[in-house]
């Protein structure tokens, strides 16, 4: 019979080979880590998991196991402690922000998903499409007849006015 | 020993570098294909992004627009917006968002000569100036319109609109949906999806209401609040407000009296008091005080209350109380956000007469609750 899984330890591998050895009780953070550990019926009571991550780097792995370790950890998830500690936590430049969605993804990690969607929901609040793309880099690959059938139905969303210029 | 061979060269050259001059912090262009995010992450993304954000989402590139597409996520719960005051010959609203300090307009040819008199959730009701009984409910964001069922019987012909209030538990084209108008000491609801009307007679007039999803709060002519029952028809007194209860400032010029409804369908009264005489502060609030009813008289609560509670308010109308993540509303409403650095954008708000509806998201089927 396969142990609880808090009482065993995982062993997280980045595709880079580096390997990192997490409490049960952290793991369960990751959704993909608990359907995992209930099918694996192999175990033994000594119970290590070893699981692969098959596109995540171990510098990435590395962070996520940080703040897997952090919100895990009962004494230290407490309120606006915690709240600062995240926005520390998420305060890196885009590359490794977009590493940390495929990891929160991949390992489907709930509270990672929030925190990186919340970073990107600040980073692209009142922009335009064009500032959107300049930010991430990302290639206009509509047509000018595309962009203005997706714009027409709310083309009013394109056009907000400071409310200075009308009082 | 090659690698350590190589180090020291590195440094010698980064040291002799001439030292560049300050420039501004321009981060590198991000490496990473930033078009591809995983359909789980959109959808935690698109429920964080208010909506004209939610919607410019989509313009951004074609893997953008599919996968928002496919996610299927409604946008972020968000403060209310306000109608800016219109002409009735003009076909356009123009909605100011207090979070993005901005307007936008929006072009509806069908309210040319028609007033709003009531909205919630995004919905808004209009009446035409010229013939009272003509009236639709449109939704400007989703494009959205539904006309108001004849009136067979002329006891449901109102004169004039009093009150107006709109009830939708979540869209018009589901079931719940009600129409309240109130005229004199009548009230007729009607029922869009099953089609009943029913008229209900106070035994005084209706000088404001605000309705929930099963509940009407009217407050009549004597200063009586009631709570009138969508589902029974039934009509319960919930407090009287004009009792001589300590304090309570009720109601004069300078001070005006607003019920409003928290987001958990409490029954609040807020008085605000206004400041009056110094020019610059002549539109100004002074303070905001807030009762609740409490075994049958309104009891003063301490202005922490407040807290992170935005409230808007109405003039000559009912309102709503919201907190910062959820929203209500009513027209003809005015809004107060009691932050000392909001306290200029109020006393603005007051000179042009704003008016604020509650915008509901772009598919119209979300409610907050």
């Amino acid at each position: 019979m396969a142990s609880p899984s808090h009482t065993r330890t995982v062993t997280l591998k980045s595709c880079d080979d580096v390997e990192f050895v997490l409490d049960g009780s952290v793991a369960t953070l990751s959704q993909t880590l608990v359907s995992a550990m209930a099918e694996d019926s192999s175990s033994s009571d000594d119970g290590t998991f070893t699981w692969c991550v098959s596109n995540i780097t171990g510098e990435v792995l590395a962070k996520v196991v940080e703040f897997c370790n952090k919100h895990a950890d009962i004494s230290s998830s407490r309120g606006e402690d915690l709240k600062e500690w995240d926005k520390a936590f998420i305060s890196v430049e885009l590359d490794l922000l977009y590493d940390l969605i495929l990891a929160a993804d991949n390992l489907n990690i709930e509270s990672l998903l929030d925190l990186t969607a919340q970073r990107v929901a600040d980073e692209i609040k009142g922009k335009m499409p064009h500032e959107i793309r300049m930010l991430f880099n990302i290639e206009k690959d509509f047509t000018d007849e595309e962009e203005r059938e997706i714009r027409r139905e709310h083309a009013w969303a394109y056009g907000g006015e400071s409310l200075k210029s009308f009082l | 020993m090659r690698r350590s061979a190589k180090k020291p060269r590195i440094r010698s050259r980064l040291f002799f570098r001439k030292p560049k001059p300050p420039q501004p912090q321009v981060p590198p262009p991000t490496t990473r294909p930033w078009s591809k995010l995983p359909l789980l992450f959109v959808g935690h993304l698109l429920r964080r992004l208010q909506v004209p954000d939610y919607i410019r989402f989509s313009s951004v590139c074609h893997a953008w627009h599919i996968s928002k597409k496919r996610a299927q996520t409604p946008p972020a719960p968000q403060l209310p917006w306000l109608i800016l005051p219109r002409q009735t010959h003009e076909s356009i609203i123009t909605y100011y968002s207090l979070s993005e300090d901005c307007k936008y307009r929006l072009s509806l040819p069908s309210i040319y000569g028609y007033d709003c008199i009531a909205s919630i959730k995004g919905w808004l009701l209009f009446e035409s100036v010229t013939v009272h009984t003509l009236r639709f409910l449109a939704n400007p964001l989703s494009a959205e319109r539904y006309v108001l069922p004849n009136l067979p019987d002329s006891d449901f012909t109102l004169p004039k609109v009093t009150a107006a209030a709109i009830s939708i538990p979540s869209s018009p084209s589901e079931g719940g949906t009600r129409i309240l108008i109130a005229s004199g000491n009548v009230i007729v609801v009607w029922d869009l999806f099953s089609k009943v009307q029913t008229k209900t007679q106070l035994n005084f007039n209706v000088l404001e209401m605000v309705a929930t999803a099963n509940n009407v709060y009217i407050v009549m002519a004597n200063l009586e609040l009631v709570r009138y029952d969508l589902r029974t028809n039934e009509v319960t007194n919930i407090v009287q407000l004009d009792v001589p209860q300590g304090e309570l400032p009720w109601p004069s010029s300078e001070k005006d009296h607003f019920l409003v409804v928290t987001e958990d369908w409490d029954v609040l009264m807020v008085v605000v008091v206004y400041c009056v005489g110094a020019d610059d502060k002549a539109m100004g609030v002074d303070r905001l005080e807030l009762y609740v009813p409490c075994d049958g008289v309104w009891v003063r609560m301490p202005p922490e209350v407040f807290g992170d509670l935005v409230l808007f308010l109405g003039f000559g109308g009912s309102s709503i109380g919201i907190s910062i993540e959820k929203a209500g509303g009513r027209a003809r409403t005015a809004y107060v956000v009691p932050k000392r650095e909001r306290a200029k954008s109020l006393s603005n708000a007051r000179r042009v007469d704003l008016k604020w509806v509650e915008i509901n998201l772009e598919s119209g089927e979300v409610s907050y609750k």
